[in-house]
């Protein structure tokens, strides 16, 4: 019963979230991208929960349930994943996708790499493999709430799908950010109890370690329960890579950097992501191995936290442990619905069908574009496609290596052209693909991301060599993107409140109107 | 186009002179001027027969391009020029909307001000579209890096536009 009251409450609270930020949403930008005035505090969390979905309370503590200390390789990476992202991406992605007027992270790889194949085979593969991923976290949330709360699976796909349809439909970019914001401060609560007190039964992490190396010493190797991956440096490098430099390929995520209220706050988000991540993602590694000695032979390791969290704490905890995982679910699902409406709005139906639409057709059309690809995906998931897991991380790593390059050169490599970027996307989502579907991973030693990163990377770098360059003028953005203008002491903090409404809507002004130019000023 | 423009309390040169305060280490290259659209809404607070004591009257504020609402206080003086279009920015909110959803939006403004004891009749009195000035003010730094700074002409506060 504590378990319907603790869901129901957290569910009311996501919809009311959503009631309200939909009422906010006055225009496109708004809708889209929160009208880029998102802090440093919520992008922070935001683009972290986004990155992190189940897989951080179901697969993650399965996988260290079954292989041991051999999975801390993919939290080494994840850890400094957030540095990675921000650090690299952040402020210069930021201020390119403002500079080049762009609302979705497929329409800024079309006006850096101007080519009308780049938007086209950029929507495709984001629209295929964003939708996977969907359908993954929504089949996650169904099969948590189901098995958990002891009710039929359509039931729970029903209600939980719903309720992340509805504020994501309602509330756009803001309901999303914000729903996002209080889900990671969930899943750290959640997750820091259950370690304390397993922690305490086990006696620290020396008294873990003494345990484990009793029950298999290969547990507490590097190399995999039973020295599986036994100096296979290939599937360890994409361990580590996936989570370290693999969000900087997901459209879902990148287009985080893009709300940002200002350039200045990628710095202050990067810290606060950094000490999120540091506060996270060892956890459900580490409960996943402390599972190992407090609940041996479970049938379904993927339930080894919440089992963990109905042993050690109060139901009431428990329930909110509940809540925490569907929070991780929702979190990643919301963002890719609400990426799947501003592609399918502005990339498809902007670019292909209305050339001329308004703000208000395209905003209502990326709603409708929610709504359709919700219910259709819940329809889907109730015929249940195989494996949520494998699901994910197929559909990760194919966005990654598909994108990963393009977003990295966008800001960093002026040569870089639409020709390397569309021999990018394509070799680096068909490598991936193709090393998935025919299990060369363990052919090769190689894992998935690796092999369709580098030759990503490698087709990148020779399909700049040939075609059109860049024009000169997207040139001249990409070196303002990348400038920081030391400001004068005393003028750094020069930020009125009293105006700062009317400076918004001005900077707006002189972004669309040819102001600046008749006036013989440099572009803002 | 001819406008109703709020009268600038501050010149070109004194708010050159004033940014400069702030620091020396920058250089102004050019100043122009922008007009921001506002409604002046002028409305009857009426509390009834018994507590006619509080019967005032308000003036709302409506941002006419991005339809924020805000209680306002004392106006300066209007004057109407004559200006280019380039420099006048648009109206994005309409009047109609904007006078309609002024009561709602002010309400709770209107009796924390007036400290009222109840929810008052707003009626509407009369509008008025006028536009503010402010200097769009380019400037670079020691190095020759450009930024921008927005001035407030009628009440010479600024800020950072795109730094």
């Amino acid at each position: 019963m504590t378990e319907y009251i603790v869901l129901g409450v957290y569910l009311v609270a996501m919809i009311a979230i959503g009631i309200y930020w939909g009422k906010k949403s006055k225009d496109s930008e708004s809708y889209l991208l929160g009208g880029r005035k998102i802090g440093s505090f919520i992008t922070a969390l935001t683009l972290q929960t986004t990155s992190m979905s189940g897989y951080m309370f179901m697969g993650g503590p399965a996988q260290a349930y079954k292989e041991g200390y051999f999975t801390l390789w993919y939290a080494v990476g994840d850890g400094g994943g957030a540095i990675f992202n921000i650090g690299i991406l952040g402020k210069r992605m930021r201020r390119l996708s403002y500079y080049l007027g762009c609302l979705s992270p497929i329409e800024y790889l079309e006006r850096r790499y101007p080519s009308p194949a780049t938007r086209a085979i950029a929507g495709l593969i984001a629209i295929v493999f964003v939708y996977g991923y969907v359908l993954a976290q929504f089949l996650a949330a169904g099969k948590t709430m189901a098995t958990l709360l002891h009710i039929p699976l359509h039931v729970a796909l029903i209600v939980g799908t719903g309720v992340i349809i509805f504020y994501t439909f309602a509330g756009g970019y803001l309901a999303v950010a914000w729903t996002d914001f209080f889900q990671g401060i969930l899943m750290v609560a959640a997750m820091i109890m259950i370690f304390v007190s397993a922690m305490t039964q086990l006696g620290g992490l020396q008294g873990m370690n003494e345990k484990l190396t009793a029950l298999d010493p290969t547990l507490t190797g590097l190399w995999g329960r039973g020295d599986m991956y036994l100096g296979q440096w290939g599937v360890v490098a994409g361990a580590v890579l996936i989570y370290l430099i693999g969000y900087m390929g997901l459209p879902h995520v990148v287009i985080r950097h893009m709300a940002m209220e200002s350039p200045r706050l990628a710095k202050k988000s990067l810290v606060i992501a950094t000490i999120w991540n540091q506060m996270f993602i060892f956890i459900p590694y580490l409960i996943g191995l402390m599972g190992i000695v407090l609940i041996p032979n479970l049938n379904d390791p993927e339930m080894v936290v919440l089992e963990m969290a109905y042993k050690l704490l109060p139901s009431v905890i428990a329930a909110i442990v509940l809540v925490g995982i569907m929070s991780a679910i929702m979190s990643t699902a919301d963002a890719q619905l609400m990426l799947m409406g501003t592609m399918l709005g502005r990339d498809i139906y902007q670019r292909y069908i209305n050339k001329d639409a308004t703000d208000k057709q395209l905003m209502f059309v990326s709603r409708v574009c929610v709504l359709c690809v919700g219910v259709l995906s819940t329809a889907i998931a109730l015929i249940q496609p195989p494996g949520v897991f494998s699901l994910v991380v197929f559909s990760f790593s194919a966005l990654g290596c598909a994108f990963l390059p393009s977003y990295i050169c966008a800001v960093w490599w002026k040569k870089a052209n639409p020709t390397g970027c569309i021999a990018s996307m394509i070799c680096g989502c068909l490598t991936s693909v193709i090393w998935s579907a025919t299990g060369l991973s363990s052919v090769t030693g190689f894992h998935e991301f690796f092999a369709g990163i580098i030759v990503s990377w490698a087709a990148m770098i020779i399909g700049s060599q040939f075609g059109k360059g860049t024009p000169k003028e997207i040139l001249d953005l990409v070196d303002r993107a990348g400038c920081n203008i030391k400001l004068p002491a005393g003028l750094a903090t020069v930020n009125c409140k009293q105006i700062a409404p009317e400076t918004a809507g001005v900077l707006s002004f002189l972004k669309e109107s040819s102001y600046m130019e008749e006036n013989g000023l440099q572009p803002v | 186009m001819k406008i109703n423009m709020l009268k600038p309390a501050w010149t070109m040169k004194d708010a050159a002179e004033r940014m400069s305060r702030r620091s020396k280490r920058f250089f102004i290259k050019d100043m122009t001027v922008i007009f921001y659209p506002y409604l002046k809404i002028v409305f009857r607070v009426d509390m009834g027969e018994r507590l006619r004591r509080f019967n005032s009257k308000a003036v709302c504020l409506v941002d006419m391009y991005t339809g924020r609402y805000n209680l306002a206080k004392n106006f300066g003086q209007f004057a109407e020029i004559e200006m280019e279009e380039n420099c006048v920015m648009p109206v994005k909110v309409e009047r109609e909307k904007a006078i309609a959803g002024a009561p709602l939006e002010i309400c709770g403004d209107i009796m924390a001000a007036k400290r009222l004891p109840k929810i008052p009749d707003i009626v509407f009195e009369e509008d008025e579209l006028f536009y503010k000035p402010f200097y769009v003010v380019e400037c670079t730094n020691d190095e020759g890096e450009f930024f921008h700074m927005l001035f407030d002409a009628v009440l010479g506060d600024f800020s950072l536009l795109n730094a």
